[in-house]
Order: structure tokens, then C-alpha cells, then sequence
């Protein structure tokens, strides 16, 4: 399950990637200016630490046929969730203002080459929402509460939600990468002689 | 009309079609064998009166006032009229030597003890991985029974001893036959003491009598010439007469119908089980005894049969996990018995895929170094004459935790095996203790109180050039005339699974948390299991991780590490997942103002 998950979610970006390449549309107009403001650093940092991580996490809970997380790739996962969890609240509080909902985002949503923006938005919001449970449902298997039939359920919570938070992460990560390029590809043509 | 010669030879045709049905219906009548008075209940659960006659051997009644008694016969007594003596002689008390019997997993072998030549061999017929079948060491059936006998329910007899020898002592004792009074008999009178003693004195056809209360029996089997005649005591000359067997039979016992009374009961008290299957540890022998602990189920009023019964074929259930009278089976499975369902609580369910319930739940829990424990069929614990000594070899270690077949993790006990072998292909296989004391002999060496390793290489010597001996855990062999020690599987611990004593869930391994096991020096991986051996010198311990299989222990170091910052995840984690909740409620919170401005028609 969490093969197709991440598979689909690549899947997504690779067509948009084909579709972009074959069609070379441009960014369109009227895309949201960010100020490159104070904290620009941080928050760079901040995504590329909340990225690796992700990819950390992510990449160690990689368990065939459903079998139990083990060995050293459990201590690399259960080392890695802190990182985590931290980055996906520093991502989450440096993305949560700009990833608010507006009513343009619709009609960007139906343009081919503006869509990038509400498909940032709404897997950054899936991906906080899929973060609580993920995170939740592990660590209460981690106290004297559940017995062993609730265990496993608050496993495959934990499992499923990972999948489709990894997924969902990746995809917001793209579509952020996008808007990026878009606007920076405006800011170059704004800024040329032409 | 009809031709006479032709109905007659129909008619002869009806009766000869007529006579074969007949003997066809009986044939399939005579198939199907009746079950016997006392194995086709009626389903009533009250016990039935055992007022029966004692039988001999040829099935004659015994009277208290017969001028020259006979021992009775368990199996005439028993078996004549009511019971099917043949079908319960195959149950795993009595089936160990018969062939095509599934082993089962690894249980409690003979310990063949022989200090001359220190050695210490597990027996067993049944192709139990690490023990040896006697007749590997020179043992016949006839000096089994001999030896360990006592602490059976019987069922030895001459048909697969072969030597002449052993063929006319069985002639001489009589089969040690199958003793349903050992289990059955809940009379006080009954005294497997006394039944041992009298095996150890070969008196096998008197063992059971002696045994049961109704006889005294004086004399000794062992003290005749072969040409002894138990129908014949008198034939014997003169100065023999006073160590002839001889029965007694107490004639109170005898109802005036000539018959006697038992306490029969088909509920065996866990009390005669626990003569033959006890494990104490050595810490509660003698006056520390009252401060042992029973099992819980024990001691919550659970008996042995209980769990472990059987059925006519007296097959009683062992246990294993798929059974389902097992730990499973009452208190996961079906849950038929109304045993608790245990909880585990925050236990991650892979551990239950790794290890067995026994792992956390039977036997003592895991220490620094292994424990010791003596056992009723190693060292004949309510036998007379027993040594009490903690000490007292030979010593049987525990917990020791091993991955069984199915890759799980469970505790055994173990005892580490020493005799002398020869090495051909790899494979060992044991030098009888009679050649091994004729070349001692031969070569005018005696067996020290001590024995070092220069009386081990002095002894392979005299055996010869690819002569070995085990112990220690090491094959020990000659090369230009030096010692080696080496590992083989053959040297190898013989292991066996505890299932007893179980303990509840406030005592379970782990019940004071995962560092039990989770931690640096934990015991179920880095606990030290005693290595023993005749010879001082090949004495040491061997770390419990060598028995679990493919155990990465640098792994269990890491993961104890990463173990103590635990705390830390769960306090990140938490807070984590709070910060996110607080966002997501912030935002929904706008989302619904949102919501409500746009249904009032104002734009944001």
C-alpha cells in the first residue's frame, strides 16, 4: 500500500513534468509575490531540513509485504522521527500563513499553468492534517494503553497515514518547487530590458 | 414344472450366498473392537467403584489366603474386563520405543551419569536433536528400566533386547509392565518411593503390588541366578531362600467378596504428576523450599490434567503452541476455557511474532548468569536415598533462551554433554562407557576425584587415533600430540523448552519495563550460561546471544542506546503533534469565519 501511495505520488509529478515539457507554458501572470523578506535563510533551511527528514523517515519505514519495521532501519527511522516531527512543525508554521485558501485559487486551479499554487496549498494542508495521526497514533502505542489488538490498529494508522503523509509531502515539496520557478522565472522577466 | 436338479442346486446357491454374508457381517463385527467396560462411558462425571479381583499374570484371581501369593498383574487387573491396556500402552508415557512415533519437540531425556569414564549422556529413543538412543552407549532396555524405571509409568519389556544376557534376566524379573496405579491410584498407600526401590532391586513383576499399599514385598530379583522361577520360589536352595521374593498381601485390604477396594480416580492429582516432573531450583531444596513459587495456575487450583489430558490412546496434550489446551488456546483462541485475555499493554505485537509466551512468562526470569535446577527424573527427587545436595550432578542450567524451529525466542533449560567418541565424517559417535573402562583398564589408568586435561589426552591415547571427547561445550582431540579444542554441534548444550513455572503478568519479563531487556547489560542477551564439564579446566560461560540464533548483538547495543532517549521522542512527538493540531484548529477557525462571511455575503 505504501508503494502505491509514493508511486502514485510520483506518478502525479512526473506527468506534470511531461505535460509542462511537451506544452512549455508559461508561468502565468498574476502569481503571488513573496517577499524575500527577513527570515529568507531560515526558511530555506527550514525546508530543506523538513524535506530530509521526510525522506529519512520515509525511506526507512519502507517495509515489504507488511512485515515489522526492524533491525538498524528501525533505529534509523525511530532517530529521524524527532527531526521530523520538529521540521514538519517549523515547516508547517513558516507554510500555514502563505498556504491559506483564497477565493482565486478555483480559477487557478482550471488553468493549466496556475495550478500549482492551490495544489501546493491543498497537499500542504493534507499533509499537517495526515502529520497528527502519523505521529499520534505511534506514540500512544508507545504507552501502557493499548493491548494488542488496538497495537496493531494504532500500527496500521500509523502506517497507512505515513504513506499518504509521504506522499502528500512530496507532492506539496513539488508544487512548491514550482510556484518557486514560476516566480522566478516573472522576477527575471520583470527585471530584463525588455 | 420344475427341474428338482436345478432347484436344487439353487437352493444350495441361496445357502451358500446366505453363509457368506454371514460370515462377511462377522468378520466386520470382529473388526470393529468393543469398547471395554470402564473405556465406554456413559458420560456420568461421577467416579466409578473400583471393587475389582486381583489378577495375576495368567489372570487367576489372588485371594488373601493363597499359601504361595502371586504379585497381581496391573495389566490383568486393569486391562482383563474393563479397560484397553493395549490402546493406553501407546500413549507418550509408554511410546517412546515404539517405532513411527512422531518425537515431538525436545523434552526431559535420561541423564546417563558414569564418573569413572566422566561422562554424562542424554538418552532418549525418540529422535529428540542432541540426545542418544541407549543402545548408542551400550545400554540395553532391561538396564534402562534398571536404571531409571522407578520414575516411569513402566511399559519395559524383552522384545527389543537382543543380547543373550539381557534375554534371561527378563525371563528372570519379568516385564516391567505398564503401571496404571502410578497416575491413577489415589490411595495414601501408594508409594512410588516404594516402586522405585523395587525396579532398582529388579523386582519388576512385584514393583506395582509393593507399590500399591495391598502387599509387602521382601526379597530381590537381582540376588537370583538367572534360573529363577517366580512360580517356583521353593526350587531355589536353601541359602538363597531368604532373598527370594515374596508377596504378602495385607488382608484387610480384602473386601469379604474377596475383592479389593481402589481409589480410582481418571482426575490425577497434580501431587503424583510432580513425582516424576518436578524442577525446583536449587535455591529452594531443603529448608528454603517454603519460599519457592508455584505456578499460577497451580496456585489458582488448576491441576496438571487440566490442560494436559488425553483421551483412551492416553496421548496426553503436550502443550505446544498450536494445541489447544496451550497458552494460545485458553487465552487467545477460542477462549472456551474463560481464562483472561491478556492485554499487553503497550507491548508492540512484534514481539509476539518473535518470541514465545514462555519467553516472558515460564521459569525464573533471566539473570546475570544462569540458574541451577534438579529435577525428579535426573536426580530421583523422592526417591530414597536421594542425595540432596544442591549440587548434586548432574547440574541442569536455566533460563537459557534459544531460538527454537519456528524462529522464536524461548526458554530451555540445558545440560552440556561429555563422553567419549569417535569422529569419522564429521559426525561423533560415542564410545561405549564398557569399551571406554576396558581401555582405562587396559592402559592402568585410574579416573581422578578431579579430572584435568592430562588425564583427557592420556585417554584419548588410549582409545585411539580418532577418538574425541566432548564437554565443555568443545570437541577436545589429539593433533601431534597436543589437545585441541573445537567447536561441533555434537558439543552443543542438549536444550529443552520450559513451559512451567508461569508466571502472571505483574511478574512477566518486562513488567518493569522495556529495559529489562532493552538495555546494555540485559540479561535475555548478554547473561553468561555456565558451561560445565567433568574436567575443571573446560569450565566457563558462554554469552546467552550464541543461543539465539543469528543474533546481532552490536544491533541490541544500538537499539538499547537509542532506547534511553525514548522518553525524548515521546516528549517531541507529542508536543509536535500538538503544534500542528493548534495550527490546523487555528486555521479551521479562519476557514469557518471564512465559511460564515461568505453565507452573510461578504467578501474577504
Amino acid at each position: 500500500m505504501i508503494v502505491r501511495v509514493l508511486l502514485a505520488a510520483v506518478a502525479v509529478i512526473v506527468v506534470d513534468l511531461i505535460v509542462r515539457l511537451v506544452l512549455r507554458r508559461q508561468a502565468p501572470a498574476g502569481v503571488q509575490h513573496d517577499a524575500a523578506g527577513r527570515f529568507r535563510w531560515l526558511r530555506v533551511a527550514v525546508n530543506v531540513i523538513g524535506l530530509a527528514s521526510l525522506a529519512v523517515v520515509a525511506s526507512t519505514a519502507w517495509v515489504a509485504n507488511e512485515g515489522s519495521l526492524t533491525g538498524d532501519r528501525l533505529i534509523w527511522h525511530v532517530g529521524s522521527a524527532p527531526a521530523f516531527a520538529i521540521g514538519a512543525v517549523a515547516v508547517t508554521l513558516c507554510w500555514a500563513h502563505r498556504n491559506q485558501f483564497s477565493a482565486s485559487d478555483v480559477s487557478r486551479l482550471k488553468s493549466a499553468g496556475g495550478r500549482a499554487l492551490p495544489l501546493r496549498k491543498i497537499f500542504f494542508w493534507i499533509a499537517v492534517l495526515l502529520a497528527v495521526p502519523t505521529l499520534t497514533s505511534i506514540l500512544a502505542a508507545m504507552f501502557p494503553f493499548f493491548g494488542t489488538d488496538d497495537q496493531q490498529n494504532l500500527l496500521r494508522i500509523h502506517r497507512y497515514c505515513g504513506a499518504l503523509l509521504a506522499a502528500a509531502g512530496l507532492l506539496f515539496a513539488y508544487f512548491a518547487a514550482l510556484t518557486w520557478r514560476n516566480r522566478w522565472r516573472e522576477t527575471r522577466r520583470e527585471g530584463s530590458p525588455d | 414344472m420344475a427341474d428338482p436338479a436345478r432347484a436344487g442346486a439353487r437352493a444350495l446357491a441361496r445357502l451358500i450366498l446366505l453363509g457368506a454374508l454371514l460370515l462377511g457381517a462377522l468378520s466386520i463385527d470382529a473388526q470393529t473392537p468393543k469398547p471395554k467396560l470402564g473405556d465406554n462411558s456413559s458420560g456420568s462425571r461421577a467416579a466409578p467403584a473400583h471393587i475389582i479381583a486381583l489378577r495375576d499374570l495368567e489372570g487367576d484371581t489372588i485371594q488373601p489366603g493363597d499359601r504361595h501369593a502371586l504379585p497381581f498383574s496391573v495389566t490383568q487387573t486393569c486391562g482383563g474386563a474393563c479397560h484397553d491396556v493395549a490402546a493406553i500402552s501407546h500413549g507418550w508415557h509408554f511410546n517412546a520405543a515404539v517405532a513411527g512415533v512422531p518425537p515431538g519437540r525436545n523434552g526431559q531425556p535420561w541423564l546417563w551419569v558414569d564418573r569413572e569414564t566422566a561422562s554424562l549422556v542424554p538418552l532418549s529413543y525418540r529422535a529428540w536433536s542432541g540426545t542418544y538412543k541407549p543402545r548408542e552407549m551400550g545400554l540395553s532396555d532391561r538396564e534402562l528400566a534398571l536404571r531409571f524405571g522407578g520414575r516411569t509409568a513402566g511399559g519395559f519389556g524383552p522384545e527389543n533386547d537382543t543380547g543373550a544376557r539381557d534375554r534371561t534376566r527378563w525371563r528372570t524379573s519379568g516385564a516391567l509392565e505398564v503401571n496404571c496405579l502410578v497416575c491413577h491410584d489415589a490411595s495414601p498407600a501408594y508409594d512410588q518411593a516404594d516402586y522405585a526401590s523395587q525396579v532398582a532391586q529388579e523386582n519388576f513383576r512385584y514393583a506395582p503390588a509393593s507399590a500399591s499399599g495391598l502387599a509387602v514385598v521382601t526379597g530381590s530379583v537381582r540376588e537370583m541366578p538367572d534360573v529363577f522361577d517366580y512360580l517356583l520360589p521353593n526350587s531355589l536352595e536353601d541359602s538363597l531362600q531368604a532373598k527370594v521374593p515374596r508377596v504378602q498381601y495385607a488382608p484387610a485390604r480384602f473386601l469379604p467378596s474377596g475383592k479389593v477396594a481402589f481409589d480410582i480416580v481418571r482426575d490425577v492429582k497434580s501431587s503424583r504428576c510432580y513425582y516424576c516432573h518436578t524442577d525446583t531450583d536449587v535455591e529452594f531444596i531443603g529448608a528454603a523450599r517454603w519460599k519457592s513459587h508455584l505456578d499460577v495456575h497451580v496456585a489458582r487450583g488448576i491441576a496438571c490434567e487440566t490442560c494436559h489430558r488425553n483421551g483412551l490412546d492416553h496421548m496426553t496434550v503436550r502443550g505446544y503452541e498450536d494445541a489447544s489446551l496451550s497458552c494460545q488456546g485458553c487465552h487467545q483462541k477460542g477462549n472456551s476455557t474463560g481464562a483472561p485475555r491478556p492485554e499487553h499493554a503497550g507491548i508492540p505485537p512484534v514481539h509476539f511474532a518473535k518470541m514465545t509466551c514462555t519467553a516472558c512468562h515460564s521459569g525464573p526470569l533471566p539473570e546475570a548468569n544462569t540458574r541451577r535446577l534438579k529435577n525428579s527424573m535426573t536426580h530421583g527427587l523422592g526417591e530414597f536415598n536421594v542425595d540432596p545436595a544442591p549440587d548434586a550432578p548432574p547440574h541442569l542450567y536455566y533460563p537459557v533462551f534459544a531460538r527454537q524451529q519456528d524462529g522464536k525466542l524461548a526458554p530451555n533449560r540445558a545440560v552440556w554433554p561429555a563422553f567419549w567418541g569417535r569422529l569419522r565424517g564429521g559426525q561423533v559417535t560415542p564410545i561405549s562407557a564398557a569399551e571406554v573402562k576396558t581401555a582405562l583398564s587396559k592402559g592402568k589408568l585410574r579416573t581422578p576425584a578431579d579430572p584435568g586435561e592430562q588425564w583427557v589426552e592420556q585417554v584419548l591415547g588410549l582409545l585411539g587415533q580418532d577418538a574425541v571427547y566432548i564437554s565443555g561445550g568443545k570437541l577436545h582431540r589429539l593433533a601431534r600430540g597436543k589437545l585441541l579444542a573445537e567447536d561441533h554441534s555434537q558439543a552443543e548444550p542438549y536444550l529443552w523448552p520450559i513451559g512451567h513455572d508461569v508466571r502472571p503478568a505483574a511478574q512477566a519479563l518486562g513488567a518493569k519495563g522495556c529495559q529489562e531487556c532493552h538495555s546494555t547489560d540485559a540479561a535475555l542477551f548478554f547473561g553468561n550460561v555456565t558451561v560445565d564439564s567433568p574436567v575443571t579446566a573446560q569450565r566457563t560461560t558462554w554469552k546467552m546471544s550464541r543461543f539465539e540464533g543469528n543474533l546481532d548483538t552490536d544491533y541490541q547495543v544500538r537499539l538499547a542506546g537509542v532506547w534511553q532517549y525514548r522518553i525524548w521522542l515521546k516528549v517531541i512527538g507529542l508536543t509536535a503533534a500538538a503544534v500542528l493540531l493548534l495550527v490546523l484548529l487555528a486555521y479551521a477557525l479562519k476557514a469557518v469565519e471564512w465559511l460564515s462571511a461568505v453565507t452573510l455575503g461578504r467578501k474577504r
